[in-house]
């Protein structure tokens, strides 16, 4: 029997303290970079303070997204955690154990099966991928995919590392530190479910972006070649957004809410114009949410979707659409309809 | 329909290696004892736990994904193939391979893929200093692919005892304002982990109604040291369980190594019924149950 699977829960933590785009400037040792702001759209990020780490937003984003949620932490029967960074008690990275585990723990869950996933930014749209099979196939009734990146270590090294535009850490100067919880559960409401689920990736552009640990100071490195990157984006992204269309039956201007990873306006906007052109018409809206957040990594995604339902822009029916590109090279894409979720958020239209 | 294994391949080494290199390296081998190509794979899948300059990203599965491109000769013209394989990690300790192997089946059995790799192997971390760091150098691949019978794996069981978390952890720091990596274990992990499975093993067994006659191997987790050996006698497997050296310390592909020890001989392909156990930090225990025949 093959079940169906909605998102019924959301949560976010964005850390306690912000760093702007100008501060950032500022502390350059190069005055060859100029309008960072105006270009990536970015003008604060938010980042760790004291006590806080990958562990801890993770942590506080499950708990956020089980007050919402119709399920109790024990009743969770399977939980991936998508972090890239895996800092806790400050920038010690721990391999092992597995983070999905200290989730658990802190949660107050014993019996759910946990694993740790990576795969870059599109950690989480690779989790529910998981979860979403896992489910339809009546394995668990449910699962937390979870993240806790604690990035703004990248950020700091390439301060002291960047001396031109055109150095390869100049995209770490537009992280954030964010985590993020969905819990997705079974459902027989036939007007809520996951729709489409499709990821896959382009192994030959992996090397386009390293990230790895610094062994300078505390913290990572992370060089990409963004201009080859965005070319490699841009070139296939219409072939990934048509294929998931096509397997839901939908046009792209059916699609309310088009959620692209968050790097920088000048990618979205180039991005948007392509796939306008490419499909006649666009979807209603491409949602665009750096100004505060900078880019959060793996949790770019559920953070945009949050903000939105807390925001209350959403109306029953309409149709999501998260578009996911990652080092790797990671093209993701899931559509699914908002109905019941709505009402947890305050949002009874 | 069934997840069964289609091929095996592993590699040890002296140390030096690269992990993408040493990764990629079993995986070809994997792929040639197999005869397909890295285009019959849907879904590449690695465990490995331990790199030389701590990778965080991208995923260590879509570098080796990379070289088996092109080694094939398809880097220029894969992008045509877009959407026909999903690469990435799962990171569990020395269970991140059955926490695969489950994955794969998964997509196996929703149709999804026909062929699933996973790639698996640790080498010692080269950047800044690396202490208590023990186990061997090797790698390992396997390959998965969907049979039209009940062959396969058929049931899977994990179960966390998280009592025991600081029984063994691994972690980068900066204490002393340079990066140390530390890999810690305490001195009773190994009989923790022993009691941990075993339990697991007997709820397994009862949920399923399963006993041990109808089990003909064993495949364990390598690591920690002496654990198949200890295994071995708490529960008086004697043959039944398959034995590498006892100080030999293999970790995320260890338990492939103990399944190479006889894939290609007589007895496996005559044997019905396998266990595969592994056990890692948290602890965790994980169970896959194989019907051979």
């Amino acid at each position: 029997m093959i079940y169906s699977c909605n998102i019924e829960s959301v949560g976010v933590k964005l850390p306690s303290l912000s760093l702007s785009t100008r501060e950032i400037e500022k502390r350059l040792k190069t005055s060859s970079i100029l309008k960072l702001e105006l270009l990536t759209g970015i003008s604060n990020r938010r980042i760790c303070g004291e006590n806080e780490d990958s562990l801890t937003l993770a942590v506080e984003a499950a708990q956020e997204c089980l007050k919402k949620s119709e399920l109790k932490a024990d009743e969770l029967e399977m939980i991936i955690s998508c972090s890239i960074s895996k800092y806790v008690n400050g920038l010690n990275h721990y391999y092992e154990p597995a983070l999905s585990l200290l989730i658990k723990q802190k949660i107050g869950n014993s019996k759910a099966l946990n694993f740790d996933v990576s795969n870059a930014c599109a950690g989480m749209v690779t989790g529910v991928h998981i979860a979403n099979n896992f489910i339809k196939q009546g394995k668990v009734k449910n699962c937390l995919v979870v993240s806790g990146e604690y990035i703004s270590g990248l950020a700091k090294n390439a301060i002291e590392n960047v001396d031109s535009i055109h150095h390869p850490e100049l995209a770490s100067l537009t992280v954030g530190d964010a985590g993020a919880a969905v819990i997705l559960s079974r459902t027989d409401n036939n007007e809520e479910y996951l729709s489409v689920s499709e990821i896959s990736t382009l192994g030959e552009f992996s090397h386009l972006c390293m990230g790895y640990q610094s062994n300078k100071s505390p913290g990572g490195i992370m060089e990409t070649n963004m201009k080859k990157i965005h070319q490699v984006s841009i070139k296939h992204a219409p072939f990934v957004v048509d294929k998931a269309l096509q397997k839901a039956g939908l046009k792209l201007s059916e699609i309310d809410y088009l959620i692209p990873h968050q790097t920088a306006k000048i990618s979205i906007c180039s991005g948007a114009k392509l796939l306008i052109k490419h499909f006649k018409k666009g979807p209603g809206e491409i949602v665009y949410n750096l100004s505060e957040t900078g880019n959060t990594a793996s949790t770019t995604h559920f953070a945009t979707f949050y903000k939105y339902l807390n925001e209350k822009r959403f109306k029953t029916g309409d149709k999501v659409m998260l578009l996911s590109f990652a080092s790797g090279l990671v093209f993701g894409v899931i559509i699914f309809s908002v109905n019941g979720i709505l009402n947890r958020y305050g949002n009874n239209n | 329909m069934g997840t069964i294994i289609n091929s095996l391949a592993i590699e040890s080494s002296k140390g030096g290696d690269e992990i993408v290199q040493l990764i990629s390296n079993t995986a070809k081998s994997c792929l040639r004892c197999s005869g397909l190509g890295i285009s019959s794979i849907g879904m590449l899948i690695s465990t490995g736990v331990y790199s030389e300059n701590h990778l965080k990203e991208p995923a260590l599965a879509t570098l080796v994904h990379k070289q088996l491109l092109e080694r094939n000769g398809l880097s220029k013209t894969y992008s045509e193939k877009l959407g026909e394989l999903l690469s990435f990690d799962i990171h569990n300790g020395g269970g991140g391979i059955i926490n695969a192997i489950q994955v794969i089946d998964g997509f196996m059995k929703s149709d999804e893929i026909e062929n699933g790799l996973i790639v698996t192997g640790d080498v010692k971390p080269r950047m800044g200093k690396t202490e208590n760091y023990n186990f061997e150098t090797g790698a390992a691949a396997i390959i998965l692919s969907k049979s039209r019978d009940k062959r396969g794996f058929v049931k899977f069981k994990t179960e966390s005892f998280s009592e025991f978390k600081n029984d063994f952890f691994s972690s980068t720091n900066w204490d002393n304002g340079s990066l140390v990596f530390v890999n810690k274990q305490s001195n009773d992990y190994l009989k923790k982990t022993v009691s941990c499975v075993v339990k697991v093993i007997h709820r397994f067994f009862e949920e399923e109604h399963l006993s041990w006659d109808e089990i003909d191997f064993v495949f364990t987790s390598q690591s920690p040291k002496g654990f198949s050996f200890e295994l071995k006698n708490k529960l008086n497997l004697k043959e039944k369980i398959i034995q590498l050296n006892e100080e030999l310390e293999i970790y995320s592909s260890g338990l492939l190594f103990a399944v190479n020890q006889i894939f290609n001989s007589k007895e496996f392909s005559e044997a019905k019924n396998f266990l595969f156990v592994t056990v890692g930090a948290g602890i965790t225990a994980s169970l896959a149950y194989y019907k051979n025949h």
